[in-house]
């Protein structure tokens, strides 16, 4: 059960998938009528996206937080011709963003109970997409990684082109264009990583480790190299300034269960990579880099905010405010600090709960006035004060309030980049700081203008509060901000050595260099 | 023993071999024997002088002959009908197909022929490779006939 | 040479001998019977793949005959190159005469000559696929020529198709001279016309002239390259492919091109590869290089034209010489592994690509405009998801068999040469290029709204066997490649050459 229940995890959403298939092909041709049907796809998704959560709960009981390395992991040969092994397993780095993916999941399906257009493919992309994310982040098969990391882009693809706003084409085109150029750059890199290592596997662990202990020397020059490959495909992915500009666009467009799964899980998967190959494989190229790389963040940080500010869109505010937060993240990153690592890996999945949330939030008004424009609304907290609490709440804890999630995230981050040995780094760690000063204006102005202050329009006087679905929705994320933000170490615990791992590997190696 | 004036074209041949003799020592391959490509050099010259040779005759026969014109000379036919249209005429498509069932039958006989010739060697592989070459062409044939090739309307 | 060096022996060209007797016999069925007999000679058709699959898998086995000779005074050799490509051919012809039911029958189209013609077509591409002597290689690609010249204008009264078929009659034999003025040179050359026999005269440097060596080779190298549709060769591709009835083109596009490929194959990497010698050297050196930039070329030219096409044949025709280009790639290692499971990726998915727009565009090629496919998405979902598959699947998208075919290829031209790693690099922006007009038919089926007067094309059972296979063909070869992949694998030696050390 220890070695298969990753497995499960991944592919029981694919599972589902081929069940709602079977479901429309039996039921769908003997006239049974569209909404009862579709009702039932609703259901049989939410079971399915549930029920992986609870599975995924169960990995916290196997889990060890002493180890470092991959638990739970499953290893067998898959395509012995090419040297692919199916090796899939979870260490700290990985654990709380595969949870955070199942949780996040039927907060979407939920999100999307309103979708009537062609309900069971919108289902059946929702559970593909899971499962690709989902793989992901659980492969310890660079392969596998990549067979992943690109299945991830056809469903989202589907989802915005399909089910997206006006401009929709626009969107999923760039959105998959973008994405494909760093990853294919990234599948040369692989190859030769695999040949580097004597063309013996993929093994993500056994290379990071061949690293670490010396046993492979890569000359610097086809390190970076193989380092500008990497950094690429997942620095669009998350995405750095200046490779973001497809993200608003996406975000804007898709519907909201995808807004909120782009912003929630899929961005992860850029800082993941980073975390994951970046930094233990080629750690003196990342040293070399870490300037670099910490002043686009810092740019992305204060340039989202800026941008953020004068939207008039509320979709495309949160959309700038992502790309800010994830500044953050990437400023952590490349702290080399474990506070700063530790934070890194917090601030992602604070992100995931607080602009998912935050982009189910303009969802929900979206759906009830069909616009996201700022203007068309002021004083809703009158007729909808429970959407207001918790729209403050969640917004609250997106700009980092204090005993909310979002402070642990940026503070941690913020302390790391200050003790870091990188130069310049408090320079950045400053400037980043004016970042959260930054959020709180946007955020707070917008929800001034949204929530409180009379109801100037008559069609806002009458809107309905959050319904029960919407609460259900909604409250687990809010709970999740609350919780993050009083019981950090409930989490941070886990990744602790893992985290460490990481940083040792830079450190090290950096330490033998100097010698 | 034939002659000289019984067989002209010894002398070409002879004429021939001569020069490709001297061609050979002249152009000596990267081995003493006579290259592969040289060994056709006879050929190609008797290709050139039977392309030059008619435009020779030709040349030759203009300054010779008398250049008689009258309309009598003009006409197609001295004697007989007079020609009333064109002669450029669109011929039936089933010439061409009759034409190409022909062709078939010739190429038919020119690969009996040196089989029959090293019939005793071949043996019983050469009769029945040549039984299913004649049979793969009668099924041709008959397919041609069964789907009216041969009918002339 | 005495009789008895012939080295004869019937189950070598088992293969070739079953198909063309099932040629024959349709042939004769058609005659016989008053109403063409579509559904038996499609069944005789089907049949005869079987029994040709059936002689090649006992090839393989080695069971009748040897495996690794040459029979006939090596004019046919019996290894696994062959072998892989045969199958390949054999599963290319079931397709298209499953295909073909339903295209006869909606066309009102005679079938008899149709399937016999097919027939005939894989039999000389067994044959190219078999040969190990110049002449061979010839003989196989005119059948295969002469019949596929027919098959493209099938359609006869569609002046689209006579146009295609006139041009790929003219320039197609236009190819075919090049290729055999290019025998003549090498026999010159080598006094040989056997792959083998002249691999070693190059090798102990017995060669007239090597100029003429040098120039014959170039000659074939333009024969091949015109008929595998690369770049500079390849502008006879688009017209060819766009009128000629969709089902042909497929046929065209996928079973042709892997025999001209293997054939090519057997040409250069076995007869021409001697890196020892002078004059070896030089035309390994040579013929190497020119074919990687004649992949660059290809590649390049294939995908940057193809992503203005409006045309959804065309496109496909542009995509397929860009796929040439990268099977290219997997040439130049020197290995027929990466090419041939290439080949075979790219005949299952395009060939389920055509089926689709062989349905949609319905009788007579009229919608093939991708303007035509708006909407269709979720009308007729079989049909656009699977053509959704199949072109992520040319793209490369995982996890699709189009996506480890280039993998393979990437993989093994990375592990070949340091020298030629720029070749993987240039292929991999193409692919990024690829992916905008292969994504272009998805939005418009998917996104764009459907114009109405739509109605929906009937599938009937033939294609839907086609999508069913060719689905489960292009997921197999993206899951669970390791059985084709190990079989490439087994018959490693025998074509790869050591064109690394003409590269360091």
């Amino acid at each position: 059960m220890e070695s298969q229940i990753i497995s499960i995890i991944t592919f029981l959403p694919l599972l589902g998938a081929a069940a709602l298939l079977l479901h429309g092909i039996f039921w769908g041709s003997r006239g049974v009528e569209k909404a009862r049907l579709d009702e039932q796809y609703r259901w049989i998704t939410l079971f399915f996206t549930i029920a992986t959560f609870a599975v995924s709960l169960a990995t916290l009981g196997y889990f060890d937080q002493s180890q470092a390395g991959p638990q739970m992991v499953m290893r067998t040969p898959w395509i012995t011709t090419l040297g692919v092994n199916y090796f899939v397993g979870i260490d700290g780095i990985s654990i709380w963003l595969v949870i955070l993916t199942t949780f996040i999941m039927p907060i979407s399906v939920l999100a999307s109970w309103r979708v009537t257009k062609r309900v069971r493919e919108y289902m059946i992309f929702m559970l593909v997409l899971e499962t690709g994310m989902l793989g992901v982040f659980v492969s310890l098969d660079m392969f596998l990684f990549y067979l992943f990391f690109e299945i991830t882009l056809i469903p989202m693809y589907f989802l915005i082109g399909v089910w997206g706003g006006e401009r929709r084409i626009y969107a999923a085109i760039k959105f998959f264009l973008y994405t494909v150029v760093g990853s294919l750059l990234m599948l040369v890199a692989i190859i030769a990583l695999y040949f580097l290592n004597g063309a013996t596997s993929f093994d993500i662990i056994e290379i990071t480790a061949n690293i670490s202990s010396g046993r492979l020397t890569i000359s610097h020059n086809v390190q970076l190299w193989l380092w500008l490959a990497f950094a690429l495909a997942f620095c669009i992915k998350v995405p750095l300034w200046p490779l973001h500009t497809w993200l608003p666009d996406a975000h804007v467009e898709a519907p909201t269960a995808g807004s909120i799964i782009l912003a929630g899980v899929l961005l992860k998967m850029g800082t993941y990579g980073l975390m994951r190959f970046n930094l233990p494989m080629f750690p003196e190229v990342s040293r070399d880099m870490a300037p670099v790389m910490m002043t686009l963040a810092v740019i992305g940080i204060i340039y989202g905010a800026l941008v953020a500010m004068v939207q008039p869109d509320m979709k495309k505010l949160v959309a700038y405010s992502s790309v800010s937060h994830l500044g953050f993240v990437v400023l952590g990153i490349f702290a080399f600090t474990e506070q700063s690592l530790q934070g890194a890996l917090y601030q992602m999945l604070n992100h995931g709960i607080s602009t998912g949330a935050l982009f189910y939030c303009v969802g929900v008004v979206y759906e009830r006035r069909h616009t996201r424009e700022i203007a068309d609304y002021g004083g809703i907290a009158t007729p909808m004060p429970g959407y207001s609490t918790v729209f403050l709440i969640v917004a609250l804890s997106s700009l980092g309030l204090p005993l909310l999630n979002g402070f642990i995230g940026e503070f941690l981050i913020l302390i790391g980049a200050f003790s870091s040995s990188v130069p310049y780094a408090k320079t950045f760690a400053v400037i980043g700081a004016l970042g959260v000063i930054l959020s709180a204006v946007y955020l707070l102005w917008m929800l001034q203008r949204v929530l409180f202050g009379e109801v100037q329009k008559e069609e806002n006087a009458k809107l309905q509060d959050l319904d029960w679905r919407e609460k259900a929705g909604l409250l687990p994320l809010v709970a999740m901000a609350i919780i993050m933000g009083v019981m950090p170490m409930l989490f941070l615990r886990a990744t602790q050595p893992a985290v460490n791992a990481v940083k040792d590997a830079v450190e090290t190696r950096i330490i033998r260099a100097a010698k | 023993m034939r002659t000289f004036y019984q067989n002209p074209e010894t002398i070409i041949v002879n004429a021939l071999l001569l020069f490709q003799q001297a061609a050979s020592t002249a152009l000596p391959g990267p081995d003493s024997a006579t290259p592969p490509v040289f060994s056709y050099l006879p050929i190609a010259l008797f290709l050139i002088v039977a392309a030059a040779f008619p435009g020779v005759a030709l040349l030759v026969l203009r300054a010779v002959r008398p250049q008689v014109y009258g309309p009598q000379k003009m006409m197609p036919y001295e004697c007989g009908l007079d020609p009333i249209r064109d002669a450029r005429e669109r011929f039936s498509v089933r010439f061409y197909i009759i034409a190409m069932l022909f062709l078939i039958f010739d190429v038919e006989t020119v690969f009996l022929l040196p089989w029959a010739i090293a019939f005793d060697r071949l043996a019983l592989f050469g009769l029945i490779e040549m039984i299913i070459f004649v049979g793969i062409l009668v099924v041709g044939y008959y397919y041609a006939w069964r789907k009216g090739a041969l009918n002339w309307v | 040479m005495e009789f008895a060096d012939l080295n004869i022996s019937y189950s070598a060209i088992a293969p070739e001998i079953i198909t063309s007797l099932t040629g024959v016999a349709i042939m004769l069925i058609d005659a016989f019977s008053k109403q063409g007999a579509r559904r038996t000679n499609a069944l005789v058709a089907i049949i005869g793949f079987g029994l040709t699959l059936a002689a090649l898998a006992g090839l393989w086995t080695g069971t009748w005959t040897p495996f690794g000779g040459d029979y006939f005074s090596g004019m046919v050799v019996v290894d696994h190159m062959r072998l892989i490509f045969s199958f390949i051919i054999v599963i290319v012809g079931i397709l298209a005469v499953l295909l073909a039911g339903q295209f006869l029958k909606d066309e009102e189209l005679p079938a008899g000559e149709f399937f016999s013609l097919v027939m005939f077509a894989s039999a000389g591409m067994l044959m190219m696929a078999s040969a190990g002597d110049l002449v061979m290689v010839f003989l196989g690609l005119e059948t295969t020529s002469i019949a596929t010249y027919i098959l493209a204008g099938y359609r006869k009264y569609d002046v689209r198709a006579n146009e295609s078929s006139l041009k790929y009659f003219l320039l197609g034999s236009f190819a075919t001279a090049f290729l055999l003025y290019g025998i003549a040179l090498v026999y010159g050359a080598t006094g040989t016309t056997n792959i083998v026999g002249i691999q070693k005269a190059i090798a102990s440097g017995a060669i007239n002239y090597p100029p003429l060596l040098l120039i014959g080779a170039a000659m074939m190298l333009v024969g091949f390259g015109f008929k595998i549709a690369s770049a500079p060769f390849h502008l006879w591709t688009p017209d060819v492919y766009e009128g000629a009835p969709t089902l042909v083109t497929a046929f065209m596009a996928t079973g042709p091109k892997a025999a001209v490929f293997a054939a090519f194959l057997r040409v250069f990497a076995v007869g021409f590869s001697s890196p020892t010698t002078g004059v070896g050297e030089t035309l390994q050196e040579t013929w190497v290089s020119v074919l990687a930039v004649i992949a660059v070329l290809t590649m390049t030219i294939g995908n940057v034209v193809a992503l203005t096409q409006k045309n959804i044949k065309r496109m496909l025709a542009y995509s397929s010489i860009a796929h040439a280009g990268y099977a290219l790639v997997g040439f130049v290692t020197g290995d027929f592994g990466p090419v041939a499971f290439y080949l075979l990726a790219y005949a299952v998915m395009n060939i389920g690509a055509f089926a689709v727009i062989q349905m949609l565009a319905r009788p007579g090629d009229r919608k093939t405009e991708i303007s035509d496919y708006a909407g269709v998405g979720f009308e007729t979902p079989l049909l656009s998801f699977s053509l959704a598959i199949f072109l992520l699947s040319l793209a490369g998208i995982p996890p699709t068999g189009g996506f480890i075919a280039k993998f393979f290829v990437f993989r093994s031209a990375w592990e070949s040469t340091p020298g030629l790693r720029w070749l993987v690099i240039v292929a991999v922006i193409n692919s990024i290029i690829s992916i905008y007009y292969y994504l272009y038919p998805i939005i418009v089926m998917f996104f764009r709204p459907l114009p109405a007067g739509f109605s929906k094309p009937k599938v009937g059972a033939g294609v839907t066997a086609v999508l069913v296979l060719t689905l489960a063909g292009v997921f197999f070869l993206g899951l669970m490649p390791d059985r084709v992949l190990g079989a490439l694998n087994q018959g490693r030696g025998a074509a790869r050459v050591a064109i690394q050390e003409a590269f360091r």
